[in-house]
């Protein structure tokens, strides 16, 4: 069963935060810090969830959401907001983003959004 | 004799000549001098800036696992990671994290960011002289959280500075603590900051943090008419849906600014039920009230939810709409043609209509609308005719512009 999760995330400790919720619930971690790199781990190591800021600077999330729909990357996508930001749900929601968390997050809640994309 | 232009004497004229000489080596060494300076902080500050780096991730490497774990074994990692990395890394990753983190594992930050006595320097920081100082303490506090940071902040709302008093504001907000919530808006309301940006940054967090407070300040009356729009707009850019109702409301106030921002934000929300409500108000007087009305029925009825929607007043709506196609402003025709674009076939046939029409302007705004939103091939050829009907009409004589039955 493919448990990586490829995290596209530009802050170093945010990542590592997730990276260490993660790891401890037993997934694999990739850690992509601008666009380009998520394009590339995610066409190489086709992981079973991307883990998407969609503060994302350059592209954008939602651009960068495009760009790998667009490339044939249909990896289910956890996307990641302050609260409050409904246009920018909105605006993923509309690329079939299903699934949000909520900057800052619960370490406990993490997991259980993430079993829920897997299809867990 | 003379020893040169200005010069009685040749002694003097080699007197000058020797004065310039070494005038030009001394200032020759001064700029290598100050080059090196320069270029020695460059490489100092660079260096420092990478040992600071290395030593927060190294900080971050170790502490991210336990932070997020059950938190047992948190106090050994912090104790490693001062060892390795120092105090003033470590503190700056416990409180970022604070920031990325919340619940249990927030609470279990803030609580060792105390024991290690981070916030005790932070607080101890307020008291400085320089109002910069204090301005990054008061920040550094609202990351740290705690009940000691919290009642700190509270007293910081009275500050002197502006700069340090928005400052606790803003850092009361992120702490979330409803009491400091209330510091922080009445400190607001005492001294509302001049710049509108400013201002519109406070709305947004305090709807971000707490919505409903918003909408209580909203409603206590408290608020210019200027306040009670960028706070609305806030609620409605943040997805409120508890702003409906306040929104619904302002429908009726007699201040157009707030009319139309009471339109936007239904729309923003996408919510079919006020679609009659939004019908009645294009008939508003003010011209950008029915602009913003029109636009708000193209966010709605560009949403999946017009399924939903009863058909009675789905028709009422594009009745109300297409009347707009000729209404005397042109923002208002431009946002009912779209509005009907994005409804489905009955918005389009009266599109479709009003092209063919002889109102000129209903005939451009129609065309406009038809041309962003993807045809069936059968309206798509009648489409390119109206096109080429309105193009003939206006520069009679000039070759088709479409060709191949690309838009």
């Amino acid at each position: 069963m493919n448990t990586t999760v490829l995290i596209a995330e530009e802050n170093f400790l945010t990542a590592r935060l997730l990276s260490a919720t993660l790891t401890g619930a037993g997934l694999r971690c990739l850690h992509a810090r601008n666009g380009e790199e998520a394009v590339g781990l995610a066409l190489e190591h086709r992981p079973a969830l991307l883990l998407l800021n969609l503060n994302f600077a350059r592209p954008n999330g939602v651009e960068l959401i495009r760009s790998l729909r667009t490339m044939g990357v249909s990896t289910p996508i956890l996307g990641m907001t302050l609260s409050g930001q409904a246009d920018l749900r909105s605006a993923a929601g509309a690329l079939g983003v299903r699934s949000f968390l909520e900057s800052p997050f619960d370490p406990a809640e993490v997991a259980t959004r993430i079993d829920y994309v897997m299809g867990g | 004799m003379s020893g040169g232009p200005g010069f009685s004497s040749p002694l003097e004229f080699n007197q000058a000549l020797w004065t310039a000489a070494i005038a030009v080596v001394v200032l020759c060494i001064l700029t290598v001098l100050l080059a090196a300076s320069v270029i020695g902080h460059h490489l100092v500050s660079d260096r420092n800036r990478r040992r600071n780096r290395e030593r927060f991730e190294g900080s971050a490497d170790v502490l991210a696992p336990v932070l997020v774990g059950p938190g047992a074994d948190l106090m050994d990692a912090v104790r490693e990671s001062i060892r390795r990395y120092g105090k003033r890394a470590t503190g700056l990753v416990l409180r970022r994290a604070r920031l990325d983190l919340r619940g249990g594992a927030a609470d279990r930050i803030s609580n060792v960011l105390d024991d290690i006595g981070v916030t005790a320097e932070l607080i101890a920081a307020l008291r400085s002289r320089r109002d910069w100082k204090r301005e990054h303490a008061a920040r550094g506090l609202g990351e740290a959280g705690g009940e000691k940071a919290l009642r700190a902040l509270i007293e910081t709302a009275n500050d002197e500075s502006a700069m340090v008093r928005r400052a606790a504001r803003e850092s009361l907000l992120m702490l979330r603590d409803p009491e400091g919530i209330h510091v922080a808006i009445a400190s607001f309301l005492r001294d509302l900051p001049r710049r509108s940006g400013w201002r519109r940054a406070f709305y947004s967090r305090l709807s971000a943090v707490d919505p409903l407070e918003l909408l209580r300040l909203i409603r206590s009356g408290n608020l210019e008419t200027a306040e009670v729009k960028l706070a609305l707009e806030a609620l409605g850019d943040a997805g409120t849906q508890a702003a409906l109702s306040v929104a619904a409301e302002m429908l009726d106030r007699p201040e157009p600014e707030l009319r139309a921002t009471a339109a936007r934000v239904i729309g923003k929300l996408d919510r079919v039920e006020f679609i009659p409500r939004l019908t009645e108000a294009l008939q508003d007087d003010a011209w950008f009230v029915r602009a913003t009305v029109a636009r708000s029925f193209e966010w709605i009825l560009s949403a999946k939810e017009t399924s939903r929607m009863d058909p009675a007043s789905r028709s009422a709506a594009v009745e109300g709409l297409a009347k707009h196609l000729a209404d005397r402003n042109w923002w208002v025709r431009a946002n009912a043609s779209r509005a009907l674009a994005r409804e489905g076939t009955i918005g389009r046939q009266r599109l479709f209509a009003a092209a063919a029409g002889s109102d000129s302007y209903a005939a451009d705004a129609a065309l406009a609308a038809l041309a962003i939103v993807e045809l069936p091939p059968s309206e798509n050829s009648r489409f390119h005719e109206l096109i080429e009907a309105r193009r003939a009409a206006v520069l009679p004589g000039a070759t088709p512009a479409l060709q191949g039955g690309v838009v």
